[in-house]
């Protein structure tokens, strides 16, 4: 166990590497000139801006630039953003709202996502099953972003259940929409994952063995299919999260959360390369240590999984 | 011996069970025919695997439905013209978000462009753009996971890893810093080159699982123990045999890279503004939703239906394929 | 013992008992979207009350359907829709689902075929038994077990309710201490006394045999019943498992197939049901284990007084574990009555074929032919099908040249250890030599993980050799160059086990058999078709065959196949690995007697490898015998079967199912 972590480890450090770097290479080498885009309307000044360029260290060589920003970043300092602020203030009040949104989209998932995909499995073929189905295939196709006018429209102005957007509001009840709304696309394959699982285990020869040892319908479903069957989808849920994290984009815009997507957003909109640096190799970290951890919670539900 | 069952020719009784009477029955030989060991069925015409799928595939309504659709879409991207006679461009802000009207069936949006004829015209680059990501994904994913599968060791060790560097970086954000960087510059070329380039590890690994499992298999070993070599056995025998999951994650994937990228171009940073795609049609109807609903859903049914269409599609062909289900 | 019959059921013959299980013109129908299949149509059958009843048959002979129908645990999609099926008098066919679960376990238990995968994976194998004592409902403190009053009669123990109680863990820890204390020896009765197993009567007889003078109030003292986790030892030791408490913690993948079939049948005795139903119990498993478990099985099922019946395809062991043979050919009932009778004096034309062609009984014809002394027609016939035996009992062949040399051979895998630089060693063959005479089969015997297919991939220059050298012909293989390589490929072929994966699923037969002479680039289009079709001829297969594919053609008809592109580049030597051992009776010997054609014809060599000796009788001259990685005996094929030296090949030869009938001059 302590073995296979420790590897799993050592392989996360090419990986954060390797993302870091990319990202990097993506927010300064490629063509735009940040200093330029600091000055925003005000009028070019090339002092400032050699100035500028020497506290970013914008005027050494690229990798140096690299190797004094993993520097920092391993020392704890994300830098300091173009407007000034420093990143970790940024981080600090982008990153619990974005984590409370991602968790309740998960919520989401979990609750409808594996209900609706159990009874489907569990009656594979029949009316309820292709019905699910078909929801599964329309949340997969409306594009999020129609589904978020669509809903804000419809439950935030029209019948006014939910705050329209989330803004300074930390209501659970603003986060309900737009969790729903991150939820979506996931969900639908939460559930068609679930219903194949439980359709899969239902037919498994270990099924029909309890059923032959007298057990009643009820306790094989729960006892034996379900207990298989979520081994993938809590897994697919655990590595889910990360993806939320980063894929908050669209939704958090459409709500106005400010949370982690609209931030990177902003900063990548006026070229605020710090800011957007850190934030995703803070993404880049949630995303790694969660695929850790579903490795390990895999492990944990399956004991055929040896770690070593 | 044409003896009847009824008619058992021995009543012998065990001397173990005397109280059971099991007695020697057979049925008549007449009764039951008997087939000559393992002959060979010629009643159906031969059907390869591919044909086998075929000929199940165009049974699923699920296929004839997502079939249909997607010839029509390809027709209307392909040509437009054929659909609408109206300009796309030629808008007059009198008629800003009139309803439908004779020849313009779907209204005008703010500008007074008819929406029928953005909404036939939107079709084009977002398939253009789906397509050519699906197949760079399929080529590049494809290639760098049968190498992984096949070759194994340090090839699969540095290539895993590769791709886990790219599947760390969510495609949406990274899309957005390099079109954000390229500003308008990207165009269609840009936009299916970002899709790819954080989409092929997706295939790279179900590429790579699917050859690790024919690697194994006995006929893979056969043609090495004929002298096939390491290369054509690869391309020959292995390829052939793990092409399913990755056709069906193609087609699926053909709808999201559609529905990713009309999600950069309803940020404004996709395609040009001047290709009008539906993510840009759906952006500038938002600020009239609480109005004009239909501005935005039109363009949204469109690239809804699309999507649909691919996904229904990857779901018949899964069925199809489905190796469980042979046999 | 036996129920009332229930009102309505049929009249029985006068007299006779009620049968616990009667069948009759049971039809099971199997409903897709696009197809029907009648599984099993008019079946019939009567199983008495603590007796024994086989069903013998090919794959889709509808044997297993019916005995799934009996359970009602029928795969989706079936329907026994004509028919009955009573159970002590009720009828099962069209029952409510809660008449059915009732009577599971308790009524009725399943040992299923497939011990891999007939355990959930995810719980504890104790779990998975208690769970069965529970949904029954059963007290696990005490025991049911029907010869207990007999036994205790013969020891003038009085059969009460106390003495039916199980001994615990603890209380066996208190007993043994306590005799310990008062001076007995103790340490030989502690493997008899077994935790939740050994009942307070036996207890006391044990401690009477002691000479313990206050045996029944010392028993009833420690003896006072069981935990549930307590009794799934005990039933897991009843079912042959060594260690058993600790066993039941351990997951299923801890466990060997054998170990693993044992939970699957202390499951199905879990609940003390009054029959048994017994589907290929250990086909998926090696001949040695195989005999253990149908051993302890036969022993169980007589103490318990449960009916057994047993699904298999092997004619030799229905005949041996059964009293009572059915014989079903597509869905039907050909042929049934007292096992020796059917065997011995089969009088369909199926049957007949059966038990010509089962390899079990073959080889003991051959053997009792060989004993008796008689070169009897019928055994002389039996030589004569297969090539094979027929040269070895020529004069040995000392002239014959030697095709094939493996000269201490060893290969070692290199395994991951606990921690990342470790490293263990596994030798999967260990000093290995054998050799091969031109135009001769050699056969390579072992169980699962005895090495024999590393050795197979090695002379198939697939896998290199640690150390020991391969000499093919003269040649050592291990200094070919790439040029010679493809060469000597083309003097040995191979012919896998698995007819469905040795073929290219995507590929035509055409293009399978047209593969290798491609590779060589043999002739040109015309002529390799020509070629085609010859070799397709060779295996008896019609021409048209070659525009088919894999999918379409049965395991033997593949077989076949393979068999043709072994030969297509005409080789010297065909290593078969478990050519035949997938394939169903009456296909295998046909198989079979088409390779000894084949050998006769072309003069091929044979390394014949197998796990199955019955089928070796009729192939081979020369035997070996591999253990672990090492050959343990070897020598002519009559030699090793008749005068067997090593322990490990008796108990090969004796596991043959079927080695105990005596078939008579048959």
């Amino acid at each position: 166990m302590g073995w296979y972590v420790g590897r799993r480890l050592l392989q996360m450090i090419p990986v954060f590497i390797g993302a870091t770097l990319l990202v990097y290479v993506m927010v300064f080498l490629l063509p735009g000139d940040p200093v330029k885009a600091m000055f925003g309307d005000r009028p070019y000044n090339p002092a400032i801006a050699d100035r500028l360029r020497a506290e970013y260290h914008l005027d050494k060589p690229f990798l140096e630039q690299y190797w004094l920003y993993l520097k920092g970043l391993l020392s704890g300092d994300l830098g300091t953003s173009f407007s000034g602020r420093p990143v970790l203030d940024v981080v600090a009040s982008a990153y619990p709202v974005t984590v409370r949104l991602a968790l309740m989209a998960i919520a989401f998932e979990a609750v409808i996502g594996v209900t609706v995909g159990v009874f489907a499995g569990l009656r594979r073929g029949k009316l309820f099953d292709s019905t699910a189905l078909v929801f599964s295939m329309l949340l997969i196709a409306v594009p999020t972003f129609v589904m978020g006018f669509v809903l804000q429209t419809l439950l935030g102005v029209k019948l006014g259940w939910f705050p329209t957007t989330v803004g300074a509001n930390r209501a659970w009840t603003a986060f309900v929409m737009p969790a729903l709304v991150l939820a979506s696309v996931s969900m639908a394959y939460v559930l068609r994952l679930t219903r194949t699982s439980v359709a899969d285990n239902a037919m498994a020869d270990y099924v029909r063995t309890a059923r032959a040892k007298g057990l009643k319908r009820g306790a094989v479903v729960r006892r034996h299919i379900l207990r298989n069957s979520l081994i993938p989808v809590v897994t697919f849920l655990g590595a889910d999260l990360g993806a939320l994290m980063g894929g908050a984009i669209v939704t958090e815009g459409i709500f106005n959360v400010p949370g982690v997507g609209n931030t990177v957003y902003q900063s990548i909109l006026r070229g605020d390369g710090p800011t957007v640096v850190a934030m995703v190799t803070l993404l880049v970290v949630v995303f790694i240590v969660s695929n850790l951890v579903v490795d390990l919670l895999y492990a944990a539900l399956d004991p055929r999984i040896r770690l070593a | 011996m044409p003896e009847t069952p009824a008619a058992q020719p021995d009543r012998r009784r065990r001397a173990a069970g005397a109280h059971s009477p099991a007695t020697h029955f057979f049925a008549g030989p007449d009764e039951v025919e008997l087939a000559e060991v393992d002959l060979l069925d010629e009643s159906t015409p031969p059907a390869s695997l591919w044909k086998d799928a075929w000929i199940k595939l165009r049974r699923r309504p699920l296929f004839l439905v997502s079939a249909g659709l997607i010839v029509l879409i390809l027709a209307v991207a392909l040509f437009p013209g054929l659909f609408s006679k109206a300009d796309m461009n030629t808008c007059y802000l009198a008629d800003s978000l009139k309803g439908p009207a004779p020849g313009h069936p779907f209204g005008f949006d703010l500008q007074g462009c008819d929406i029928y004829a953005r909404v036939i015209h939107g079709a084009r680059p977002s398939v253009l753009v789906g397509v050519l990501a699906m197949l760079s994904v399929l080529v590049l994913g494809g290639a760098i996971g049968a190498i992984a599968g096949y070759y194994g060791k340090w090839a699969d060790a540095i290539l895993s890893r590769v791709g886990d560097i790219f599947f760390a970086i969510p495609t949406v954000l990274a899309a957005i810093v390099f079109l954000q960087s390229m500003r308008d510059r990207a165009g269609v070329m840009g936009v299916v080159v970002v899709l790819a380039a954080f989409g092929w590890p997706q295939m790279a690994r179900i590429t790579r699982s699917a050859v690790l499992a024919v690697r194994g298999a006995d006929f893979v070993t056969a043609a090495r123990a004929l002298g096939v070599s390491r290369t054509k056995i690869l391309l020959r025998h292995v390829m052939p045999n793990a092409a399913s999951p990755m056709i069906v994650t193609a087609t699926v994937s053909l709808g999201t890279y559609i529905v990713a990228e009309a999600t950069l171009s309803f940020l404004g940073l996709g395609l040009p503004i001047t290709m009008r795609s539906w993510g840009w049609q759906i952006g500038a109807a938002k600020d009239v939703l609480r109005h004009s609903p239909e501005v935005l859903l039109w363009p949204a049914g469109a690239l809804a239906i699309t999507v649909l269409a691919f996904i229904m599609l990857g779901d018949a062909v899964k069925d199809a394929l489905d190796p469980k289900a042979r046999r | 013992m036996t129920a009332q019959p229930a009102a309505g059921a049929p009249a029985s013959a006068a007299g006779a008992p009620e049968p616990l299980l009667a069948i009759r013109d049971l039809e099971v129908t199997f409903q897709s979207r696009t197809s029907k299949v009648h599984a099993v149509r008019g079946a019939s059958l009567a199983l008495y009350a603590g007796r024994s009843l086989a069903i013998v048959g090919e794959s889709g002979s509808g044997k297993s359907t019916t005995a799934h129908a009996v359970i009602g645990l029928l795969p989706a999609g079936g329907r026994v829709t004509g028919g009955s099926i009573r159970f002590e008098g009720r009828e099962l066919a069209g029952a409510s689902e809660k008449t059915l679960v009732a009577l599971r376990g308790g009524g009725i238990g399943l040992v299923p075929q497939d011990p891999m995968s007939n355990l959930n994976p995810v719980y504890r194998v104790g779990a998975q038994i208690r769970e069965a004592l529970a949904a029954n409902g059963i007290d696990a403190s005490r025991s049911t077990y029907k010869a207990l009053a007999s036994l205790a009669a013969e020891d003038n123990i009085p059969d009460t309710p106390r003495g039916r109680l199980y001994l615990s863990a603890t209380g066996r820890d208190a007993l043994l201490a306590e005799l310990a204390a008062r001076g007995f020896a103790a340490e030989d009765l502690a493997d008899a006394l077994i935790v939740g197993f050994t009942t307070g009567i036996e207890v006391q007889a044990l401690l009477m045999g002691l000479g313990v003078e206050d045996a029944a109030a010392l028993a009833a003292k420690h003896v006072t019943g069981t935990s549930a986790t307590d009794r799934v030892a005990g039933l897991l030791s009843e079912a042959g498992l060594s260690d058993a408490a600790r066993r039941a913690r351990q997951y299923p993948h801890e466990f060997s197939g054998g170990m693993r079939q044992r939970a699957l049948i202390a499951m199905a005795l879990a609940a003390r049901p009054k029959l048994l139903i017994a589907d290929e119990p250990t086909s998926a498993l090696d001949v040695t284990v195989q005999r253990q478990i149908l051993d302890h099985l036969g022993t169980l099922t007589r103490e318990l007084g449960t009916a057994m019946l047993l699904i298999t395809h092997d004619l030799g062991l229905a005949a041996e574990r059964a009293e009572d043979l059915v014989v079903m050919y597509k869905g039907k009932v050909v042929e049934s009555g007292p096992s020796l009778e059917v065997l011995t004096n089969p009088r369909h034309p199926y049957t007949q074929r059966l038990v010509e062609a089962a390899p079990s009984l073959a080889s003991r014809r051959i053997q009792q032919a060989k004993e008796l002394g008689l070169e009897t027609a019928a055994g002389a016939e039996v030589l004569a099908v297969t090539g094979g035996a027929g040269a070895g009992t020529g004069p040995d062949g000392i002239g014959q040249a030697q095709l094939l040399e493996v000269r201490d051979v060893t290969k070692v895998f290199p395994l991951r250890g606990k921690r990342p630089w470790q490293r263990t060693d596994f030798k999967a063959v260990d000093g290995v030599s054998l050799t091969v005479r031109r135009g001769t089969t050699a056969a390579l015997v072992g169980e699962s993980g005895s090495g024999k297919s590393t050795i197979a991939n090695m002379v198939l220059s697939l896998l290199e050799p640690t150390s020991g050298s391969i000499v093919f012909d003269g040649v050592d293989t291990a200094g070919l160059s790439r040029r010679q390589l493809f060469e000597f490929r083309s003097k040995v072929q191979p012919v896998f086990q698995d007819p469905y994966g040795s073929l290219d699923p995507a590929y035509s037969i055409y293009r399978i058999i047209e593969e290798p002479l491609r590779t060589h680039r043999v002739g040109n289009h015309q002529s390799r078709e020509a070629r085609v079709k010859e070799l397709l001829d060779k295996v008896a297969l019609p021409a048209a065959t070659m525009r088919r594919y894999p999918n379409e053609l049965s395991g033997g008809q593949r077989q076949r196949v393979a068999v043709a592109r072994a030969l297509a580049l005409d080789p010297q030597m065909v290593v078969l690995d478990e050519a035949v051992s997938a394939l169903d009776v009456l296909v295998q010997a046909q198989v079979l007697e088409l390779l000894g054609q084949l050998q006769r014809d072309l003069g091929l060599t044979y390394l014949f490898i197998t796990h199955d000796l019955a089928v070796v009788r009729q192939m081979a001259d020369e035997v070996y015998v591999m253990e672990r990685g090492r050959i343990v005996e070897q020598g002519p094929t009559d030699r090793v079967f008749e005068r067997p030296e090593q322990a490990y090949t008796k108990a090969l030869l004796e596991a043959i199912p079927g080695s105990s009938i005596d078939l008579g001059r048959g």
